[in-house]
């Protein structure tokens, strides 16, 4: 017992939004929000991070709820635990897409615990950045941990680790907005600009910032829409890539059509050039499998993390065929 | 770093413990309660070993902090039997021979509590996605799946 004792911490609850924000303000990047601490606790004790303060954001009653706002855009709180969005009336009968990609994370005890604002925030991952202090004690810093080695890519002039949150992609296709909650205020930014791209910070979150929760789209039953996610194993395990579509049918052709992916490279990434491929056009087999490039190409050079980059692209082909052909039959 | 007097509900009673922040669930239960039915398997939330149940839900106390669980109903194995009865799906367990090393087994239980409680008569693909978290490196899953299946049959 206790190989893996927790080092020493703060532990902050604050009880309002307003409170919250003022510690976020007070300890800027020295603090670490923690929604169910799924990710946050194993980082912490292998001593990937730095954080010694935690700011639990569970005892804020309004980012702990699924709710309806303005023109019936249901609004979801960071807090709200990954088991209960899955369940939620709302989600479930109006959104199953998100339900879909949230009941693919993990397993059924960490959805129980982790939020759908901790995987919304969910730290790019690489097999180098979650090795032991002892690991690293022998070893050059990386770039996420402040250097400027990439050990994934040798010779990488950037950090190289992956995006991989399941949730994501659900929530591009269906263009939600990420609440991000501050001292001057809050404000709302499309989920696709939310990710820099940049794996040593992957959020565009200020110092002073965090998020609030997500606020979806009204409903629209127009769309066909499906998730897929591979992974090496079939549970319990990151993506080698995950795959949302949402397309809108009108008469025999594509009147509106979405694509994202994660898992694939350092943010998630919106395959715009296969949805303008697309649009307008019948859903034949040539069709699809004209678009099978623009996709490959969507991903940008894709992570070399996990499989390799042709397995990775395979795989991407295969999925895209596969969930567009389900959705036209 | 101070410690903090909490109150814990676990299995039914309350327990004043003084904790510091970054003390486990799991290290409280074993270390201070004398609960030693939860694990510590990887100690990172992968392999189920520490699973209890928080409100009835199945969740990973090797990381869940001591003092973010106050507020909460925990239920450890050692909360299930009545006395000296066991609990049905500890009865089934020990009948179906699904119990090797036994170190996964009271997480294998109090997650197979939590979907026969929520389902009732789950179908082996339930079980089977239901105990995807709970690791069992004796590998004896076909006795455990079914093991778990023949409550939900009696429960019928």
């Amino acid at each position: 017992m206790n190989t893996m004792r927790l080092p020493r911490l703060t532990y902050l609850e604050p009880k309002t939004r307003a409170e919250l924000i003022a510690f976020k303000e007070a300890y800027g990047e020295q603090c670490a929000i923690m929604g169910g601490g799924t990710d946050l606790i194993p980082r912490l004790k292998r001593r990937c991070i730095p954080t010694r303060h935690l700011v639990s954001i569970k005892g804020i009653a309004e980012l702990s709820e699924i709710c309806r706002q303005e023109g019936g855009r249901p609004f979801i709180g960071a807090g709200v635990i990954l088991r209960d969005v899955i369940d939620h009336p709302i989600v479930s009968r109006s959104y199953p897409l998100l339900a879909r990609a949230a009941l693919s994370v993990a397993t059924n005890q960490l959805r129980n615990m982790g939020t759908l604002g901790g995987n919304l925030c969910l730290d790019n991952r690489c097999p180098y950045d979650g090795q032991s202090e002892l690991w690293w004690a022998r070893r050059a810093d990386c770039f996420k941990r402040g250097g400027n080695t990439c050990y994934v890519a040798r010779g990488g002039k950037r950090c190289m680790s992956r995006s991989a949150a399941d949730t994501i992609p659900a929530m591009m296709v269906l263009e939600a907005e990420v609440l991000v909650v501050g001292p001057r205020g809050e404000r709302r930014t499309p989920i696709e600009d939310f990710y820099t791209g940049d794996g040593r910070k992957p959020c565009r979150l200020g110092g002073d910032e965090l998020v609030g929760g997500v606020l979806l789209p009204p409903a629209d039953d127009g769309w066909r829409e499906g998730f897929m996610k591979k992974s090496p194993r079939g549970s319990i395990d990151f993506s080698i890539a995950s795959l949302a579509v949402r397309l809108k049918m009108y008469g025999g052709s594509v009147e509106a059509v979405r694509i994202a992916l994660n898992g694939v490279s350092t943010r998630p990434v919106r395959a715009k050039g296969a949805e303008r491929h697309l649009t307008g056009k019948d859903l034949s087999h040539e069709t699809i499998k004209a678009c099978v490039p623009l996709m490959v190409q969507a991903a940008g050079p894709v992570s070399l993390i996990g499989v390799s980059p042709a397995y990775r692209r395979r795989v991407i082909e295969v999925m895209f065929t596969d969930l567009v052909q389900h959705l036209v039959a | 770093m101070e410690k903090r007097l909490i109150e814990l509900s676990v299995n039914g009673e309350r327990h004043e413990v003084a904790v510091k922040p970054n003390d486990t669930l799991l290290e409280v239960l074993r270390e201070k309660l004398g609960l030693v039915g939860a694990k510590e398997g990887c100690g990172v939330g992968e392999c189920g070993a520490c699973t209890v149940l928080r409100d009835g839900r199945p969740v990973l106390s090797c990381i869940t902090l001591a003092v973010d669980a106050v507020g909460s109903d925990i239920t450890t194995i050692e909360g299930l039997s009545e006395g000296e009865e066991m609990h049905p799906l500890q009865a089934s367990f020990v009948r179906h021979g699904a119990v090797q090393c036994g170190f996964c087994t009271s997480g294998m239980i109090l997650t197979a509590k939590e979907l026969i409680d929520r389902e009732g008569n789950p179908s082996a693909t339930q079980i089977r996605e239901a105990i995807a978290g709970n690791l069992c490196r004796c590998t004896g899953y076909v006795k455990i799946i079914e093991a778990i299946g023949a409550v939900g049959d009696r429960k019928k």
